[in-house]
């Protein structure tokens, strides 16, 4: 299942804001876009400020340690660090998305919406209602084809409604819908967590490979197949003891250059982001 | 990670080791920018430059960043994961014994 690392709560959801917001369907009404960009805007908003706010409360811990150095005293101690954004600020929005969604309630309007729902919820305590959206989802929504991206917020969830429960759901999506993409997704999202982090000789991790492969041969997107196929990779070839791929392209001045011009040197690759 | 990074490659000037970076950021000019500030002194892949048909990360199955892959002198995978101070001792291990066997 998907989980939340340790991280900053901000930088973590203003990426689900961004994932969630991409990879619609086509036609939807116009009503339900303006809507969803309202949403997201308002909340974009409020989260900024929730940020600030904690920005400020270390540069005030901040200035006072400095101070209090110059001074020759103990520094005070560090502010705890917000790993959840503030409860009342998810309340209002959960809310929200909520209303949304029952105003399109039964149509692929709504789903876009249940989703947000989820994946804020998930990190608050609404367990019933969370819960709910997600069967609302895997019942009212089930042969939609606008569930390919829901489904990873059912993943999400199981952070606050458990495993088994997610589980559930998944499987239900698994065996019901009519579409062999969002059914693979299925599959996979319940394999990807042993898949990823199960000691690769291990029992367990060879149960993940098989429901992964099965799900990379059900896809029709070859997408998912390549997903499949690179978290396999990741564990089994491009590893410790194997030889490594050589890399051929363009420095960030655009001069072309190869990993392997450098053979013969202890190399330490860094896969890095600003971000 | 930079200020560690930059440490390291001077450290290992004229030594048998090459940090190199694959860099992600959608946004070059920024990023330029970036490489300036933190006086970041080690070369960078662009992840996915304009016209490329796969991404370097993909063919190396990266799915969390930042992620350290130390390699030998025959460029075999020596260490993979998340640790930058893991990765720096084997690295630095690894050009000693280099130095030792000359």
């Amino acid at each position: 299942m998907l989980r939340f690392k340790e991280t900053a709560f901000a930088l973590a959801l203003v990426a689900f804001v961004a994932g969630a917001g991409v990879a619609q369907g086509q036609d939807r009404s116009a009503e339900a876009d303006k809507l969803y960009e309202r949403l997201e805007a308002d909340f974009r908003v409020d989260m900024e400020k929730a940020m600030e706010a904690e920005q400020a409360k270390v540069e005030a811990w901040q200035a006072a340690a400095k101070k209090a150095k110059a001074e020759g005293k103990p520094p005070p101690p560090m502010p705890a660090m917000r790993m959840a954004p503030p409860e009342d600020l998810m309340t209002k929005h959960l809310g929200f998305y909520e209303k949304a969604a029952a105003q399109f309630a039964g149509t692929d309007e709504a789903i876009r919406f249940l989703q947000m729902f989820i994946m804020l919820g998930s990190m608050t305590k609404e367990k019933e209602r969370i819960g709910a959206a997600c069967k609302t989802l895997t019942t009212t929504h089930l042969k939609s084809a606008q569930l390919a991206d829901a489904i990873q917020a059912i993943s999400m969830a199981s952070m606050l409604i458990g495993d088994e429960e997610s589980e559930k759901f998944l499987r239900a999506v698994e065996t019901g819908s009519p579409h062999a993409d969002i059914r693979a997704s299925a599959i996979l999202i319940r394999a990807t967590d042993k898949l990823e982090n199960a000691p690769v000789k291990s029992a367990e991790y060879a149960a993940a490979k098989k429901e992964a492969l099965r799900a990379a041969e059900i896809a029709e997107a070859p997408a998912i197949k390549q997903e499949v196929q690179s978290i396999i990779d990741g564990r089994e070839k491009v590893v410790g003891g194997k030889v490594a791929p050589d890399i051929v392209g363009v420095d960030l001045d655009g001069v072309a250059f190869k990993l392997s011009d450098y053979k013969g040197k202890i190399i330490m690759l860094d896969f890095w982001g600003n971000w | 990670m930079y200020p560690h990074e930059r440490s390291l490659v001077n450290e290992m000037k004229g030594r048998p080791f090459a940090l190199i970076g694959v860099n992600s950021d959608d946004n070059l000019e920024e990023i330029k920018g970036i490489v300036k500030k933190e006086k970041i002194n080690w070369r960078s892949f662009q992840n996915e430059p304009k016209g490329a048909t796969s991404s370097i990360s993909k063919a190396w199955a990266v799915r969390g960043w930042p992620t350290l892959v130390v390699l030998d002198r025959e460029m075999k995978i020596v260490y993979r994961g998340h640790d930058g101070d893991e990765a720096i001792d084997k690295a630095k291990e690894l050009v000693k014994e280099i130095e030792a066997s000359k």
